[in-house]
């Protein structure tokens, strides 16, 4: 039987910078390709013929295999509503942020949090632990994202619920692991080992600068330095053998915009050819704290071109780039935390909210954790933050990027500004399949 | 052709 083929719809197709070829991705497959003028061709003549199945030369069958082309019979958007459908009913997994402390010991220039909570209640630490020996008997893999505050302000309270946890996991035969977000401050070559064991294998911790540049927007609470502490603590940390990912990121605006070459020149100097110490710029926005109206924001044409024009420059000084960014071009990779039903954020106190940023807002107030593990969950305010992506929006609908995001990159930004939250990595498609395409050829050389 | 990498 004669088989009609077409370009899927989920394709995206770019120009590889200063050379010849293209760039193919697939978001419904997560697929990257690079193709010759020749297979563009043969590739752009594919709707114009009949093919059959057993005749497609072996480069249109791999692009068959990775979902470039499809049978005109396809359904895609169906296919894709199924993967949307897939994620709202997992209940095999489950994606815990946990705050340990709400207090912290930095007082950043742009931190949109109120610090209103100190360490996490012995009734929320006793509920948590029942809550997980409860969970870990039907589900199959548990993710821990230790948040606060700085969690390294209560590391007892993290080794406490990480062996309970851990146990919970090891008896029902539950996959389990764990990343941290850090200032990096108290995050000693002692404590790394430590929380290693602890299977905290990611860890993100945020430079803005060298030195003062650094100091004057990541400040202790007294105002003292920081740069130099952090830096030390990630030096020894360089030495450590073991397996883990230290996302290094950086967060500007217009302040420290200038500043943020120098620090990559000396990221390269550090870190240049250790795989596991990876770039994470992101800008910094309006995040709905008390600072808002005092932080420099650059605005969303320059925030998008400054981030991957020095995210470029740092892959070319050879820091790897952080594999989140090449993950978010996975089917569902670019779908928030908050959208997901098996996701949650638990605070010190046990309230229990969706998003991680707008802890004091209503909608954001989710349930509550008891002591016994039960939680008391408001399944009206969830469903605001789960259901209100490509099925409320019929522009994502036919977005070549619905399968990664799903209309849900940021159900929180959507909510205050009824925009569509379109994530970095798409409004800049052709740099960021140009850097991961770069980034492939640097591993491979 | 070149695979920088496959579906999953």
């Amino acid at each position: 039987m004669a088989h009609k083929w077409k370009l899927s719809r989920f394709n995206r197709n770019v120009q590889i910078e200063g050379q010849g070829g293209r760039i193919l991705y697939n978001s419904l497959t997560g697929a990257i390709a690079t193709i010759d003028s020749i297979e563009e061709i043969q590739l752009q003549s594919l709707s114009k013929k009949n093919d059959e199945k057993g005749k497609l030369s072996e480069i249109l069958s791999t692009l068959c295999e990775n979902g470039f082309i499809v049978s005109e019979q396809q359904d895609e958007l169906l296919q894709a509503s199924q993967l949307h459908k897939s994620l709202k009913n997992d209940t095999s997994t489950m994606h815990l942020i946990v705050m340990p402390t709400e207090a912290c010991n930095f007082r950043c220039t742009y931190c949109y949090q109120s610090f209103q909570h100190g360490s996490m209640s012995e009734e929320t630490i006793r509920g948590l632990k029942n809550a997980i020996k409860n969970f870990a008997q039907r589900i199959t893999h548990l993710s821990i994202s230790w948040f606060g505050g700085e969690p390294l302000l209560a590391p007892e309270i993290i080794a406490d619920l990480s062996a309970s946890f851990l146990e919970s996991c090891n008896a029902n035969n539950v996959v389990y692991g764990a990343d941290m977000s850090t200032n990096g401050y108290h995050l000693t070559k002692e404590r790394f080992q430590e929380l290693l064991g602890l299977h905290v294998r990611r860890f993100m911790i945020t430079l803005d600068g060298i030195g003062e540049s650094h100091d004057r927007r990541r400040k202790l609470s007294g105002g003292q330095s920081t740069y130099g502490r952090i830096i030390e603590n990630l030096k020894a940390i360089r030495d450590v053998d073991g397996l883990f990912v230290i996302d290094i990121r950086i967060n500007f605006d217009e302040q420290n915009l200038v500043n943020v070459p120098e620090l990559l020149n000396e990221l390269s100097l550090l870190f240049k050819g250790d795989r596991r110490f990876q770039l994470l710029i992101r800008p910094v926005g309006c995040w709905g704290g008390p600072q808002d109206d005092r932080i420099p924001v650059c605005d969303r044409t320059s925030a998008d071109y400054h981030l991957w024009e020095l995210t470029n420059q740092g892959i070319e000084l050879g820091i790897p780039l952080s594999e989140t960014i090449g993950d978010s071009l996975l089917p569902s990779g670019s779908v928030c935390y908050a959208a997901k039903s098996n996701s949650m954020v638990v605070s010190s106190n046990g309230n229990l909210h969706k998003c991680s940023i707008a802890l004091d807002e209503d909608t954001n107030r989710v349930g509550k954790i008891h002591s016994n593990g039960n939680m008391d969950l408001d399944m009206e305010k969830i469903s605001m933050w789960t259901d209100s992506g490509e099925e409320t929006d019929t522009v994502c609908q036919s977005c070549y990027y619905r399968p990664s995001c799903q209309g849900n990159h940021c159900p929180l930004y959507r909510m205050r500004t009824g925009k569509r939250p379109c994530p970095h990595e798409k409004r800049k498609i052709k740099q960021v399949l140009n850097l991961l395409w770069r980034e492939a050829n640097s591993i491979n050389i | 052709m070149k695979l920088i990498r496959p579906a999953i």
